[in-house]
């Protein structure tokens, strides 16, 4: 989980950037000629927008405004009041309509889903996962398998990792040269994270090898598709479009991928998720998301995703949260052509 | 009992369902469903793989096999992992 401090300043910096991005669009000064969601982002903040690269110092912004971020889009989300118009607007963008909502959009809603979790907590309070306390006791940088703790696999998990260090920068300087580019107004979204930490990758491999005991450390870490990830975000209008651009931009970069999926369609979970393998072997993801989509799974329904993943909740509570992510979900914009945007996977991966 | 089970073969690294490297399964009920996968000793587990493979999180493919195609993946395990038959 990002700590609340970090996920309020990917959020505001995200809504920073849709109200700046829409200012700067040929005829369509700032809040005129806006969606109500988007006429809402031009009252949450007013700081410029910034892009991966030029991300403004957090430490800069009013201590004031730092201090009631959370809280104070959540009351501005809630404050839109328009909701009139705001159905009269999405039935004139076909193909934008959330899976079913009411036609409320999706930044009115975000209180309510908020509600919705803090009630499932209370109700269902957490419980802890029983990997992390069997593991307290190993030495640093270990990890296990199927079989309990595998020490003579250290060294080869911390040259694999080592690799994917190395590799990263280069990807990144593309990725960001990308982000700056670009002709559909991409940006990258919490680039800061784009490598997984040492931890959750030995995690991960755990997982990996209880689902498949018997595969080599080598093979699974080599796979591991997503130790380092990019998460571009486009406005709606631009998705369809800006992923092919995209794409054919990590092409021309010499990247190959190997495999996409459309998750559009998907009840849970909105977004595309591609899979990049660069000359070397070294492989990476790219999201593709819009404001919605990332901020609903980046700050709505992550710890819900969390839970479901947890050996320990019972059936009823997996069924909540997944309604709890249906909801969320159901609530989003779709863009234009996106969930027609065809799965690739490429023989051999 | 569950009402409904679905198995998925977990393939990648141009496996196939007939050389999977692993299978899971979903249990349903009317309160909801669990998720296992086949363990080494052939017993069953919790595994988050199926919903993570459902978010686009999980490294390899699964495709969902019938009851019929599962069993004969256990069977290739047991002949690759050397284990008798029960």
């Amino acid at each position: 989980m990002p700590d609340p401090d970090e996920r309020g300043r990917a959020y505001e910096a995200m809504r920073a950037h849709a109200d700046a991005d829409a200012a700067r669009r040929p005829g369509r000064a700032a809040g005129a000629a806006l969606r109500p969601d988007e006429k809402d982002q031009t009252r949450v903040t007013r700081q410029p927008a910034e892009r991966a690269g030029r991300r403004p110092d957090p430490a800069q912004q009013p201590a004031e405004q730092a201090g009631r971020r959370g809280g104070e889009a959540d009351r501005r989300a809630d404050d839109t009041g328009d909701q009139a118009e705001e159905t009269q607007q999405r039935a004139e963008r076909p193909g934008e309509r959330p899976d079913g909502n009411g036609g409320r959009g999706y930044w009115a809603e975000v209180p309510r889903f908020r509600l919705m979790w803090a009630d499932h907590v209370r109700r269902w309070p957490a419980v802890r996962r029983p990997a992390a306390a069997d593991r307290a006791d190993d030495p640093p940088g270990s990890h296990r398998g199927a079989g309990g703790d595998i020490p003579e696999r250290r060294a080869e998990a911390a040259g694999a990792i080592g690799r994917i260090r190395e590799a990263e920068p280069g990807i990144s300087a593309d990725a960001r040269a990308i982000a700056r580019e670009n002709t559909c107004g991409a940006w990258l979204e919490g680039f800061e994270h784009r490598l997984k930490g040492e931890d959750r990758l030995n995690e991960k491999i755990a997982e990996q090898l209880k689902a498949e005991p018997r595969r080599r450390v080598s093979e699974v870490l080599r796979e591991v598709p997503d130790a380092i990830r990019y998460t571009f975000c486009l406005r709606p209008e631009d998705y369809t479009k800006g992923y092919h651009e995209i794409r054919a931009r990590l092409e021309n970069f010499g990247y190959q991928m190997y495999e996409s999926r459309t998750f559009w369609a998907n009840p849970e979970y909105k977004g595309i998720n591609t899979r990049w393998v660069t000359a070397d072997g070294q492989r990476f993801e790219v999201q593709f998301h819009t404001p919605e989509s990332f901020h609903a799974k980046h700050h709505v329904t992550h710890a819900a995703y969390e839970r479901i993943r947890n050996p320990m909740i019972s059936d009823g509570e997996r069924r909540e949260l997944r309604d709890f992510q249906r909801q969320v979900s159901s609530a989003i914009c779709i863009p234009k052509g996106a969930a027609d945007i065809p799965d690739y996977k490429k023989k051999g991966f | 009992m569950p009402d409904k089970i679905t198995f998925y073969a977990i393939v990648g690294g141009g496996g196939t369902i007939d050389n999977p490297h692993g299978l899971a399964r979903r249990l349903e009920t009317d309160w909801g469903f669990t998720d296992e996968a086949l363990r080494d000793d052939f017993s069953w587990s919790f595994t988050p793989a199926i919903v993570e493979w459902e978010h686009g999180d999980f490294a390899d493919d699964l495709v969902e096999v019938s009851h019929e195609q599962a069993d004969k993946i256990i069977q290739y395990f047991r002949e690759r992992w050397g284990q008798p038959d029960p």
